[in-house]
């Protein structure tokens, strides 16, 4: 049963088990232990979409479906962060790639974390297990859309490795408007998958409600507070309240240390730290012939050749996105005139992006806590506490980065691109390979060159280690007994691929560890 | 929930968040940033801006009224008088400036500026977008490489994108 605002009359609830957001980690959470028998209450911020809301207009559902309408970002805002605020998280929006975990990630868990249970042979199971669930299958060659034969075809004429990726659909046409949700219901997202699985085992899904503090009364007794969202303008907020025996916080990297944070269940003093985005800048090439980016699979093609630059397993890989003109034209390099003559150009335009696999100098990039900040709340200036997204590029995450550009930038011209944009402030346009070197003069810092990220994760590591770490191996808080951190903030390092799926089997393979499927 | 005064103002101008100086702002600021001029960029641009900043936090909402405030400082309150080119040599300024707050309001005013345009139909007809495929599903350039053409019940077998002439198709 999914309640909407309007439809939830109880404000008081009694369940066993609580969890708080919907997206991969809450979604397996709730079907897993829904089916052992245990009532399972789920509080989603977002709100509940079925494929009719879908209509591919962004105007409408980018400020629905999109966390801060899709403002996100650092402090700074250097770096924009995409995320979902929906049923279903970011697995409703995200463009549905499906890769597993590298051998070398989940070996480094065991090595630097103690994670022994999360070796690659532990781990395969999991992974096929959750493949099999969302229909994840390697996309076939005539699938590519024009665009992704960017990745395929400039591969072969550098000598290096490129493929086909994997995704979760079925019967995908190709409309490019993942991001906006899919109208088809051709992408397997949690409302189709796991939370389908969670309701048939008879969990209740509140939508619209906002998990604000947990009170842990004890290791199995606990009380979450909520507030049930008003719908429309002038809407009336009320509180909600469920008891409950154990909590799970799936709210996300960004959203789980805040309400943990604000509950004062922060002993560990890691909560919130070791922010890693997986950050991202892209490249346009302009090409001769029409490839209508808008459309296609996206993401249908990968490079993983550089995602191993240091021996330890951090780099940077190459993907393709669908272009949408309200995200072209939100990132798009110049200003004014040349600006909105580039953007006719649309397409014939490809974009590749690189996404670099953060952390490679094992210390913490960024963070997420409460600040004080300056409020105008009802026109009265007054000061409280905001939620802060703190972010920097250590010097290797940022080599990797400028490497990853200049990687992209050689694909577009392997492929046959007459031109080709960085994102830099300084707007730069590329006639040819030999001006490649150059770029590296350009001033790359915060807000000089655009960088975007859709992969925040490990604010609240896994580890053995309660010094190194805030959950234990079965994502139980090391400090706080009876609360699960299940989402991408328990990953211990980036992950270096797409979450999905590391976020789906981590949290298969924690409850099988741990005691909340009884 | 805004003031009185607020409630009036939004009442007289259909903008819940940006006042009527504000919205000039935003419609010069967007003029010289996306090079669309002021009278085709229009008041429903300012309204999308407007619905956007309306739907953040309380914390951001204020940012943004000291952005457009610092704009009107910075230029002696002549920004929205200003020629077009130098509204944009300014803001180019802002984007290479070395003050990282200046960066960072050239970088938001950019991305807000380029949502709300290019997020409304009346900017896609010179992108040669069609806008959403629901209905036309069979014309999807993407199902020629190699996969049948897929028609959903209920969609228009006639229909046709207009800007996509066959020749393209299989080039």
């Amino acid at each position: 049963m999914i309640l909407t605002p309007g439809e939830i009359t109880s404000t008081r609830w009694e369940v066993d088990i609580c969890i708080i957001g919907s997206g991969a980690g809450g979604a397996i959470a709730a079907a897993k232990i829904a089916s052992s028998g245990q009532r399972v209450l789920l509080l989603e911020e977002g709100s509940k979409v079925q494929q009719g809301d879908l209509n591919q207009d962004a105007a409408r559902l980018v400020p629905l479906m999109y966390r801060r309408a899709g403002g996100l970002g650092t402090d700074d805002m250097s770096i924009r962060i995409l995320q979902g605020k929906v049923l279903g998280g970011s697995c409703t929006i995200n463009w549905m790639t499906c890769l597993r975990t590298p051998d070398m990630v989940l070996d480094e868990w065991g090595d630097r974390f103690g994670l022994e249970e999360y070796r690659p042979g532990e781990m395969t199971p999991h992974f096929e297990a959750v493949e099999q669930r969302l229909s994840v299958h390697t996309i076939p060659e005539e699938n590519h859309n024009p665009q992704n034969r960017i990745i395929l075809d400039g591969a072969r004429e550098l000598g290096v490795h490129a493929e086909a990726s994997a995704n979760n659909s079925v019967d995908c046409i190709g409309c490019g408007t993942c991001g906006l949700g899919c109208p088809y219901d051709a992408k397997q997202d949690m409302r189709l998958t796991y939370l389908a699985d969670a309701q048939a085992h008879g969990t209740t899904i509140l939508t619209g409600v906002r998990a604000e503090r947990i009170h842990s009364l004890s290791p199995s007794q606990q009380r979450v507070e909520a507030t049930i969202l008003g719908e429309g303008n002038g809407a009336i907020e009320r509180r909600l309240e469920v008891a409950c025996t154990k909590v799970v916080v799936a709210a996300s990297a960004i959203g789980t240390p805040l309400i943990l944070q604000r509950s004062r269940l922060n002993g560990s003093r890691l909560l919130g730290k070791f922010l890693h985005l997986h950050p991202v800048t892209a490249t346009i090439g302009v090409y001769d012939e029409i490839l209508d980016p808008t459309y296609g699979i996206p993401q249908s093609t990968v490079c993983e050749h550089y995602s191993n630059l240091d021996g330890k397993g951090y780099g940077f890989w190459l993907e393709v996105p669908d272009i949408e003109p309200f995200l072209a034209g939100v990132n798009f390099p110049g200003l004014g005139r040349s600006r909105r003559d580039g953007m006719r150009n649309m397409r014939r335009m490809g974009m590749i992006i690189t996404l670099v696999r953060d952390g490679a100098d094992k210390r913490s990039n960024g963070e997420v806590r409460w600040r004080r900040g300056l409020n105008t709340q009802s026109g009265h200036l007054s000061i409280s506490k905001v939620p802060s997204i703190r972010y920097r590029l250590s010097p290797t995450d940022k080599e990797h980065l400028q490497q990853g550009m200049e990687a992209s930038i050689a694909f577009h011209f392997a492929a046959g691109a007459r031109e080709v944009m960085t994102m830099h402030n300084q707007h730069q346009t590329l006639t040819s390979p030999g001006q490649i070197p150059p770029l590296r003069r350009l001033a790359s810092g915060p807000n000089q060159l655009s960088m975007f990220s859709a992969h925040p994760t490990g604010t609240a590591r896994m580890g053995k280690d309660r010094r190194l770490s805030v959950v234990d191996e079965t994502m139980q808080m090391h400090h706080h007994p009876g609360i699960y951190v299940m989402d991408g903030s328990t990953l211990p390092t980036a992950p270096g691929v797409n979450p999905m799926i590391t976020i789906l089997a981590t949290v298969s393979r924690a409850l099988e560890l741990g005691d909340l499927v009884s | 929930m805004p003031g009185p005064t607020k409630a009036i103002m939004a009442l007289a101008t259909g903008l819940s968040f940006l006042s009527t100086r504000e919205a000039e702002v935003v419609k010069c600021a967007g003029e010289a940033l996306l090079g669309v001029p002021r009278k085709e960029l229009g008041d429903d641009f300012v309204a999308a801006f407007d619905r956007v900043a309306a739907g953040l936090e309380d914390f951001l909402r204020s940012d943004l009224h000291k952005l457009m405030l610092l704009l009107n400082v910075v230029t002696l309150g002549r920004f929205t008088r200003m020629e077009v080119s130098r509204r944009e040599r300014l803001l180019t300024g802002w984007g290479h400036s070395r003050m990282p707050l200046l960066r960072t309001s050239f970088v938001t005013l950019r991305a807000l500026c380029g949502w709300s345009w290019y997020s409304l139909r009346k900017s896609w007809p010179e992108l040669e977008f069609p806008g959403e495929t629901i209905g036309r599903e069979h014309e999807l350039p993407t199902l020629l490489f190699g996969k049948s053409p897929w028609t959903p019940p209920g969609s228009k077998p006639d229909a046709r994108l207009p800007w996509l002439t066959p020749e393209e198709k299989i080039g």
